[in-house]
C-alpha cells in the first residue's frame, strides 16, 4: 500500500517477504521514483519482527532511492527492529525518523527482547564442564529473544544431547574444538554443529522405540538421539574433510511453541 | 549457583524420598543410579523422586529412572516421580513416557495413596 502527497510517498513495509507483497513493495518504490517523488517514507509499524530478508528488502529499496537522489526514511520503527539494525551495524545507513521508535518490547530483565534470532557462535572443547557452561551461555542468549520458553528448552536440550554425543562417542582429541552456530531462517532456528570426531550420522540411528519395552529392558542409554530426533523438525548430516556437519532446524513459534 | 546435590530421606520401612537438585545430567547421573540401586538393595519398595527443584534433565537423567524402575516394580513397588515442571513433563512426553512412568503432581497425593503417616 502506498500514498503520494506533495512529492512525498508513504509506503507500507511488507510483512511477508516471500509473496507478492515483496513485489508490490518494490513496485511501489519504483512507481514513486518514476513519479519524481522527493521523499519516500517506509512505514514499519506492522513489522513487529524482522528477518534477514526484510533487512535485505529495505536495503534494496534504499539503494534504488539513493541512485535517484530520493530521500529514503523509515518511520514507526520499533525498538526491537532498530536493535536489529544496530547489531547488524546498519543503523548508520538507514535513515530512521526521529521519535518514530515505538512499542518497546521488554523482557523480564528489562532488556530489549530481540524479535529475530541474530547469529550466535561458539567454539569449545567437548568436556562435561564446557558443555554445561556453553548451555548456560546459550540460555542467556535465547532468553533475550522472543522465542517461547518451551522452544528454548528444546533447543538447549538438542544442544546438550548433540554435544554430549560428540564428547562420549566422537573420540575428539582435546585440542579439537566443537564449532556451534545458531541462526534464523524464516520461522526456524538453525543449529549447526561441526566436529572432527568419528563419523556419526544420527539420522541413520534406530528410531524405533517402545517405552514399555525400554522399561522392561532397563534401557539407560540411547535416549539422547531419540530426543534429538523427536524435538528437531529436520536434521541434515554431512561428512566431509574428515569432519561431521550436523544441521538441525527447529520451528520458532513465539505464541504457542511447538 | 546451581544445586545439583542428591539427598534421600527415609519415610518408613518401605518408602524413601530422593530430593533432586536443579539438574540431572551427566555430571550427577551416576550418583542418581547408585542411589536408587542402593535404596532398592535396602528393600525400599517405593522410591519417591521429588523433582520440584529440577530445571534440566538430560537423556541420561531420564535413563537413570527408566533403567531402574523395573526392579522396584518386580519387588511390588515403584519409582514415583512428583513435582515436575512443564519443561520436564515435556521431556517425558517427547519420549512417550507419561503413561509408563508413575508421575504425580503433589506429594500429598502419594501420601494418601500409599497411606504414609508422617
Amino acid at each position: 500500500m502506498s500514498v503520494e502527497i506533495d512529492n512525498i510517498a508513504v509506503i507500507q513495509a511488507p510483512l511477508d517477504t516471500y509473496t507478492v507483497e515483496k513485489d508490490n513493495f518494490i513496485g511501489s518504490i519504483n512507481h514513486s521514483i518514476i513519479n519524481c517523488i522527493d521523499v519516500i517514507y517506509v512505514d514499519c509499524q506492522k513489522l513487529v519482527s524482522v528477518t534477514s530478508s526484510h533487512v535485505s528488502l529495505l536495503w534494496e529499496a534504499m539503494q534504488l532511492c539513493k541512485e535517484q537522489n530520493i530521500q529514503f526514511i523509515l518511520r514507526n520503527v520499533s525498538n526491537g527492529v532498530y536493535e536489529v539494525f544496530k547489531v547488524l551495524d546498519l543503523d548508520a545507513f538507514f535513515n530512521v525518523e526521529q521519535d518514530s521508535c515505538s512499542s518497546m518490547e521488554h523482557s523480564k530483565t528489562g532488556e530489549i527482547a530481540l524479535s529475530v534470532v541474530l547469529p550466535y557462535e561458539s567454539e569449545f572443547r567437548p568436556n562435561v564442564e564446557n558443555i554445561i557452561r556453553e548451555k548456560l551461555k546459550l540460555d542467556q542468549y535465547l532468553k533475550n529473544t522472543s522465542i517461547s520458553h518451551k522452544i528454548i528448552y528444546e533447543i538447549e536440550t538438542i544442544f546438550y544431547e548433540v554435544t554430549t554425543n560428540m564428547r562420549r562417542h566422537g573420540q575428539i582429541t582435546s585440542n579439537e574444538p566443537i564449532k556451534f552456530s545458531l541462526s534464523q531462517m524464516n520461522d526456524s532456528v538453525i543449529l549447526h554443529f561441526e566436529d572432527s570426531g568419528v563419523s556419526f550420522d544420527l539420522t541413520k540411528h534406530e528410531a524405533n522405540y517402545k517405552p514399555d519395552q525400554a522399561i522392561k529392558e532397563r534401557m539407560k542409554n540411547g535416549l539422547g538421539v531419540l530426543m534429538i530426533r523427536k524435538m528437531a523438525d529436520s536434521i541434515l548430516y554431512e561428512r566431509r574433510d574428515d569432519k561431521n556437519f550436523l544441521t538441525i532446524s527447529k520451528t520458532w513459534n513465539i505464541d504457542n511453541g511447538k | 549457583m546451581e544445586n545439583n546435590n542428591l539427598n534421600y530421606v527415609s519415610i518408613n520401612a518401605e518408602t524413601v524420598k530422593i530430593i533432586m537438585g536443579h539438574t540431572l545430567d551427566n555430571s550427577n547421573v551416576h550418583e542418581m543410579v547408585d542411589m536408587i540401586t542402593t535404596l532398592q538393595e535396602k528393600d525400599y519398595k517405593y522410591i519417591l523422586v521429588d523433582m520440584s527443584l529440577l530445571t534440566f534433565i538430560s537423556s541420561a537423567g531420564v535413563g537413570s529412572i527408566l533403567g531402574t524402575v523395573e526392579t522396584s516394580r518386580e519387588n511390588g513397588g515403584d519409582i514415583i516421580i512428583y513435582g515436575i515442571s512443564e519443561n520436564i513433563k515435556n521431556i517425558f512426553q517427547v519420549l512417550d513416557l507419561l503413561d509408563y512412568l508413575t508421575i504425580k503432581e503433589h506429594y500429598e497425593t502419594i501420601k494418601e495413596q500409599l497411606q504414609i503417616a508422617e
